[in-house]
């Protein structure tokens, strides 16, 4: 108890010697360089785990110093545009999630890095070209791949099993029979349950299930908006009866992914479409009442479709960009860490905690061991589909998250629904 | 005439207990969220009392003491907390009761002008401010780096209270008699002393009462440390609920924990001093 | 009056010279000195960042980074912005939902907020204790009530409100709370109309969360006010046989009118900004107009659209302010 006291005291000095302004920098009498990064407070490679990269790449470089910051995924794209906003860059190395890649690609918020590449990044081909291509404008790489993030199909065997099936649902049809007599067998209220909350994540859920219609794109190729046609239209129209038909729960119109994770786990739902942290929560005994039923699985397509990959998916990927206002001083050490932290050697270390953007890595017998559901995530990761990159993405994904959050709770028809997001669309690049 | 004197009882205490459910039950609901295990939230039927049990929650916010852990955070967001309210409280406790000092017993023209631009500054929207707050932080004055600092938070925090501090403590001024302040300066006590020595001990109550009301107002400011200090330098408690609402898990448990701490030190004051500052309030802002 | 005033024990002849020193310097400089750093703050914090805001709203501002600096900047678009977002039909919308908001608010304030207040004015055991009690709420931080009130309205079975309502078997499946699906879905010609005012299950669980926190204070305040009102009035009203009714319509409504009005103008103008409780647990989903500036300034990066949406909440709220204002001198005199 005594200790507990001394820790908090210790830990509350520590904490007013933060709060005085500091000036260790000043002191330093080699020239040392610091490095501010920011970061996001996410599971898989979390804070704690970037901290052990920084220490290792500080034993590298001794005269850099890395100062992280770490914000909620919410606070990430504001802090981003305050760094660009100001003279010289509050963060020199910024987290860059992919959907902002096109705006800070068009706005020259961040530097292409390009010729950093071609120069120092060896084996560049084992990472997937799906996950290059997130974070692309035109030829621009503006961020170096560092996270791999996609979904997964999970589902619960027991309640499958419950209802007579011993096989995940392959094609939508299978899908949607399963969940029809998982439903009328009273097994679970709802059988699914999915992040439809008028958020970002929704928009991710549309253009999976427009991927798993034929192809997961909003825009054809000319950069015209296609929601009111084709694989787009259909995904709409499938979640709007899922919804109506009290196949999805009712209460995926106000939840985000943590919230259907929730659900999953507690056994209330039998399939889930999520990012991949639910396969570590299942089967963690304090937070699911589901360890060992969960499953992960390829997702199901609509037949004839995705026939190279046997299913489709949805990227979520993270990489490192530097700030275009980072003093050029900086840029080289930048660039280094960055270097550093997406390496193969690197990521190798962490597998335990996040699914590495390496092919070679993600192929190793370390990483099936590791991880039971090796292959499974590899087929995945291969049929993922990108939401679009564009320089008003932010603007764009409003109004769809409106438009389809309307369409699947009925207050607009489906077609309807669509027209109007393609015309508001439309009206903003005018 | 007798049943109608009970069934009117019978009403009054009814309404008494709905009251009371109305107000408590969400608290109780919260206090054994806080005492639950994470799958002990995500149970169906929900069990009302703190079940499956632990302090596991409370713990976490004062052991392991590492750095970014959640005790690491707690502590942080309190103590910038507790710094931020206490230097907005003093700070505008100063200013604004020298303010309205001068604006009781000046003879000048325009006061009562300045009193109402006060009081209005005091009634602007926050989003109304925080756009221009943060242009101007983070371009023309980055050199000063006042972004994701205290100080920052301070001075911004001042604009939302400066106004009613004013307000308020130049009506307590206003109440008492000039012919006090003479008497002390006819013996020779310059103005400076006879406000320190005579009036400030007879408005206790209104510097008490405006000390609390600008403390807890900037105990749950949450937009502002938002925009303008989301790092670890200067985030308060708020605002670490808030990020604690994290992206993977909604530990709705912890929340639930950590809400209920941060709610202590208002509900204290509320308790203790409440009166007073409903009696500054009447006496000030809702004049009555 | 037991006051100690200190007595001065300087001479008589020095005093004169002394009172014309402190003449010059205390009453003309320092005490106006007193003034001028609030002055200052006021300028700073408030008057030259609402100017610079108007300057934003008046051109197509964006952050832009040339040459490795970073930089805001506004290209002239005069009253553009303006007419771009009086124009959109989300600014409309978002002035119906805090409309909405505010009204409904208001209304369960002078209702039920006037009802608490007489409750807690009357005689009963424990009464002391039970106007603590109802006080609470009001010192929970606005996020945690927010999270509290996500939690209640969890649309999962194991959502608390869901639960109770299911035990008691007043509802089969769980109600979504926080879904902004229309009201009296059973009665068309209503339910279309309460779309229409804005009213939806969501904002409705808002205002509900909302009024937690804010009811103890209103109540509270207007405890203050029953409290000034003479017992002798309802004594005489009762020698003369007034009922309970006719009391509180002839005594109590128009005694505590004038602080219940003010209570409601200073709801009013802190409705309008309400911010926090909506962007906790719906984010965009629920643009009331202060999110709707937030979004278009810190995720859109269109500083100028954000400073116009505020800048229009602004003007909008000093309106208010001054019909206060005007009130408060008037309850002076």
């Amino acid at each position: 108890m005594k200790q507990k006291w001394m820790q908090l005291l210790l830990g509350l000095s520590t904490v007013a010697s933060l709060v005085a302004p500091a000036s260790m920098a000043n002191a330093a009498t080699a020239p040392k360089v610091v490095l501010k990064v920011l970061y996001m407070n996410q599971a898989g490679y979390t804070t704690t785990v970037l901290r052990q990269m920084g220490k290792q790449f500080q034993k590298e470089y001794p005269n850099v110093t890395i100062q992280f910051t770490f914000l909620p995924y919410t606070q990430m794209h504001s802090a981003v545009l305050t760094s660009a906003a100001a003279p010289t860059a509050q963060y020199d190395v910024v987290l860059s999630d992919l959907i902002w890649t096109g705006e800070f690609g068009s706005r020259g918020y961040t530097l292409p890095l390009n010729s950093y590449i071609k120069q120092n990044v060896k084996n560049a081909n084992q990472i997937p070209q799906s996950v290059w291509n997130g974070f692309k404008v035109g030829n621009k790489i503006m961020a170096m791949p560092f996270l791999a993030n996609f979904q997964n199909f999970y589902y619960n065997k027991n309640l499958l099993k419950k209802a007579g099936f011993n096989a995940p649902p392959k094609t939508m049809t299978q899908w949607l029979h399963q969940m029809k007599v998982l439903k009328a067998k009273h097994i679970v209220q709802y059988p699914y349950e999915d992040s439809w909350l008028q958020a970002e994540g929704l928009v991710c859920d549309y253009v999976r299930t427009a991927g798993e219609f034929g192809n997961g794109n909003l825009f054809n190729a000319n950069g015209q908006p296609i929601m009111n046609q084709g694989p787009a239209l259909k995904a709409l129209q499938w979640m709007r009866m899922l919804y109506a038909d009290g196949l999805a729960n009712p209460n995926s119109l106000t939840a985000d992914e943590p919230t259907a994770a929730n659900a999953f786990a507690s056994g209330q739902v039998a399939f889930n479409t999520n990012w991949t942290f639910v396969t570590g929560i299942m089967d963690t005994k304090s937070e699911s009442k589901i360890v060992g039923q969960g499953v992960v699985t390829t997702f199901p397509v609509a037949p004839g479709t995705n026939k190279a990959t046997h299913s489709a998916d949805i990227s979520g990927f993270q990489g490192l960009a530097i700030a275009a206002n980072t003093p050029a001083n900086l840029r080289p050490w930048a660039w280094k860490w960055i270097q550093f932290a997406t390496s193969p050697a690197v990521q190798a270390q962490h597998l335990h905690s996040q699914w590495p953007v390496w092919s070679q890595i993600a192929n190793s017998p370390k990483e099936k061991k590791l991880n039971k559901w090796a292959s499974v995530y590899q087929q995945n990761l291969n049929s993922v589909y990108n939401r679009p990159v564009i320089a008003n993405y932010l603007q764009v994904s409003s109004i769809i998250q409106q438009y389809v959050h309307e369409a699947i709770a009925g207050t607009i028809p489906v077609k309807q629904a669509a027209d109007e997001m393609v015309q508001q669309i439309n009206q903003l690049k005018g | 005439m007798l049943l109608r004197r009970y069934s009117k009882k019978f009403l009054l205490y009814a309404s008494v207990i709905v009251v009371l459910l109305w107000t408590l039950a969400p608290l109780y609901f919260l206090l054994i969220t806080s005492l639950k295990q994470y799958v002990g939230t995500i149970t169906f039927p929900l069990s009302w009392l703190a079940n499956p049990f632990t302090w596991q929650n409370y713990a976490v916010m004062f052991t392991n003491y590492t750095q970014d852990s959640i005790s690491y955070r707690f502590l942080h967001a309190l103590l910038n907390s507790l710094i931020a309210s206490s230097a907005t409280t003093i700070l505008n406790l100063v200013l604004g009761s020298a303010a309205a000092y001068v604006l009781s017993r000046a003879r000048m023209r325009g006061k009562n002008i300045i009193t109402m631009i006060f009081l209005a500054s005091n009634l602007l929207p926050t989003v109304a401010l925080i756009i221009p707050f943060y242009v101007l932080t983070v371009t023309y004055l980055s050199g000063w780096n006042l972004y994701d600092t205290n100080t920052l938070l301070v001075i911004v925090y001042s604009s939302f209270s400066l106004g009613l501090v004013i307000w308020i403590m130049r009506g307590y001024f206003d109440s008492i008699p000039a012919e006090l302040e003479e008497a002390a300066r006819v013996d020779g006590a310059s103005r400076i002393v006879s406000l320190l020595r005579i009036i400030l001990p007879l408005t206790a109550p209104g510097l008490l009462a405006t000390g609390l009301l600008t403390f807890l107002t900037s105990w749950d400011n949450f937009v502002l440390p938002l925009v303008l200090a989301p790092d670890s330098h200067a985030y308060n408690l708020p605002f670490f609920i808030y990020s604690l609402n994290g992206q993977y898990l909604h530990l709705n448990n912890e929340i639930a924990a950590g809400g209920l701490l941060s709610a202590i030190p208002p509900i204290i004051i509320v308790i203790l001093f409440g009166r007073y500052i409903v009696s500054g309030m009447t006496a000030g802002a809702v004049k009555g | 009056m037991s006051l100690s005033v200190p007595v001065g024990q300087k001479p008589p002849h020095r005093r004169i010279t002394h009172r014309l020193f402190l003449a010059l310097s205390s009453e003309y400089i320092w005490f106006y000195l007193l003034l001028i750093p609030s002055i200052v703050l006021l300028v700073c914090v408030v008057i030259i960042p609402m100017v610079f805001a108007f300057k934003m709203s008046l051109g197509n501002t964006t952050v832009v980074t040339v040459g490795g600096k970073g930089s805001i900047q506004s290209v002239w678009v005069g009253l553009q912005n303006y007419v771009n977002v009086l124009s959109s039909p989300y600014f409309w919308q978002a002035f119906r939902d805090t409309v909405y908001f505010s009204v409904v608010s208001l209304l369960i304030e002078v209702t039920v907020g006037v009802g608490i207040a007489l409750l807690m004015n009357q005689k009963f055991f424990g009464r002391k204790v039970f106007r603590v009690i109802v006080f609470i709420p009001w010192a929970v931080p606005t996020v945690v009530n927010a999270m509290l009130w996500g939690m209640v309205f969890d649309g999962d079975n194991y959502g608390a409100l869901n639960d109770l309502l299911l035990r008691m078997h007043w509802i089969q499946t769980p109600v979504i709370w926080l879904n902004a699906a229309p009201l009296f879905q059973g009665i068309p010609w209503l339910s279309n109309f309460v779309s229409w005012l804005g009213g939806s299950v969501a904002m409705n669980s808002m205002i509900i969360g909302d009024e937690w926190r804010t009811l103890p204070i209103v109540a509270v305040l207007l405890l203050a006010g029953l409290q000034t009102i003479p017992n002798e009035y309802y004594e005489a009203a009762r020698v003369e046989g007034a009922s309970a009714w006719r009391q509180f319509r002839a005594i109590t409504v128009p005694l505590l009118g004038p602080i219940l009005s003010i209570v409601l103008i200073l709801r009013t103008m802190q409705l309008l900004r309400a911010f926090t409780l909506i962007f906790t647990l719906q984010q965009y989903g629920l643009p009331i107009l202060s999110i709707e500036a937030y979004q278009q300034a810190f995720s859109f990066g269109n500083f100028g659209t954000g400073s116009a949406i505020s800048f229009l909440v602004g003007i909008l709220s000093l309106l208010i302010a001054v019909v206060y204002i005007k009130r408060l001198y008037k309850e002076e005199m």
